[in-house]
C-alpha cells in the first residue's frame, strides 16, 4: 500500500462487564492467537449469519453429526473450525474419575501422564514406548503432545498419587545400606 | 511372590525381569474396574502391583486381610522415575524381608529401591 493513500479503519469502543471481557480474551487466545479484534469479528460474523437465516424464516439449531438433515447450511469459522478438529483425541479419552481430569489412554487403565512417565523415566524412544506397552506409535506421540499441552495438571495429579500412596502405606523399609533414603 | 500387576505398569522390560525373578506373574484383561482387579486378586491370593494407588485405597481399607500391594507412583524428574530394573530390583528387596507372602501390608516400592549408580 503507498505511503498516505490507505484510509484508516473505524475503531469500535465498546464499555463490557469484567465477565464479557475475561470471555474475549479467552476465546481470542484459544482460537485467535489473543487478537481480541479477530475475536469479536468472528463472534459478529457468526451472529450475523444467525440473524441472515432467521431473516430466511430458517431455524437455527444444533445436532449431533449423526443426526444431520439432508439439506442444511453450516457457517464456517475460520480458525475455531481447525483448532477444534485438534482437540478431537484419536488415542486419548475422558473416563470418569472423583478426581483425575487428565486424559487416559484408549482401552487402558493408564494415564496420558503415566504413559510419558515411561517414556521420560527410561529415556525410551516413542516406538520402544510403543513396543514396550503394546501400544500404536501415534497413541505414544499423542500422549506426549497432551501432557505437554497439560503439564501442570498432569503434575498436579502426579502429586496426589504420591499423597495417595504415603496415606496407604502400612510398614516401611528397613534401614539397611543400599536401601533408598527417606 | 504372586504379583497381579496393574496395566498401567505392564510394560515387556518389566514382566520380563519379575519372571525373570521367578515370580508368578499375571495380568487381567484391558481397562478392567478396580473393584474387579482387587476382587482378583483377593481370590487369588495375589499382591497388587500398581501406579494408581489412590484408585485402591479404599479398597485397601475395606479388606484388612488382603494379599498386599506394591505402589509406585510417578515422581516429578524422569530421572527418578521408577524403571522397570527400579521396580524389579524392590520387589526383590521387599522378599528378602518378607518372603513370598505380604498378608496385610501395603508398601511403597518408590522408597524400597536402591539408589542409581
Amino acid at each position: 500500500m503507498g505511503k498516505g493513500t490507505g484510509r484508516r479503519r473505524p475503531r469500535l469502543q465498546v464499555d463490557v462487564s469484567d465477565a464479557i471481557w475475561s470471555s474475549v480474551k479467552q476465546t481470542a487466545d484459544r482460537f485467535f492467537r489473543g487478537a481480541t479484534s479477530d475475536a469479536v469479528v468472528a463472534a459478529f460474523g457468526a451472529f450475523r449469519w444467525m440473524l441472515d437465516q432467521k431473516q430466511q424464516g430458517k431455524r437455527v439449531i444444533a445436532v449431533d453429526a449423526d443426526a444431520l438433515p439432508g439439506r442444511y447450511s453450516e457457517p464456517v469459522l475460520p480458525g475455531v473450525d481447525e483448532a477444534l478438529a485438534n482437540d478431537r483425541w484419536t488415542w486419548l479419552i475422558e473416563q470418569p474419575h472423583p478426581w483425575r481430569r487428565q486424559l487416559w489412554i484408549k482401552g487402558r487403565r493408564m494415564t496420558a501422564g503415566q504413559l510419558v512417565a515411561h517414556l521420560r523415566g527410561n529415556d525410551w524412544t516413542p516406538e520402544e514406548t510403543a513396543r514396550q506397552l503394546r501400544l500404536p506409535v501415534e497413541a505414544v506421540l499423542e500422549a506426549q503432545r497432551y501432557v505437554e499441552a497439560n503439564a501442570a495438571l498432569v503434575e498436579a495429579e502426579a502429586i496426589e498419587e504420591e499423597r495417595a500412596a504415603r496415606r496407604m502405606v502400612t510398614t516401611h523399609p528397613p534401614e539397611v545400606v543400599g536401601a533408598h533414603p527417606r | 511372590m504372586r504379583i497381579l500387576v496393574d496395566e498401567n505398569l505392564d510394560s515387556e522390560d518389566l514382566m520380563a525381569r519379575l519372571r525373570k525373578a521367578g515370580h508368578h506373574i499375571e495380568t487381567l484383561a484391558k481397562a478392567l474396574d478396580d473393584a474387579s482387579i482387587w476382587q482378583h486378586a483377593q481370590a487369588n491370593a495375589l499382591v497388587v502391583l500398581t501406579a494408581n494407588p489412590p484408585d485402591f485405597e479404599s479398597l485397601a481399607a475395606a479388606t484388612p486381610a488382603h494379599h498386599g500391594s506394591l505402589l509406585i507412583y510417578g515422581e516429578g524428574l524422569p530421572r527418578k522415575q521408577m524403571r522397570p530394573a527400579d521396580i524389579a530390583e524392590a520387589v526383590e528387596f521387599v522378599r528378602t524381608i518378607f518372603g513370598e507372602h505380604l498378608g496385610g501390608h501395603v508398601l511403597d516400592l518408590n522408597a524400597w529401591r536402591r539408589p542409581r549408580e
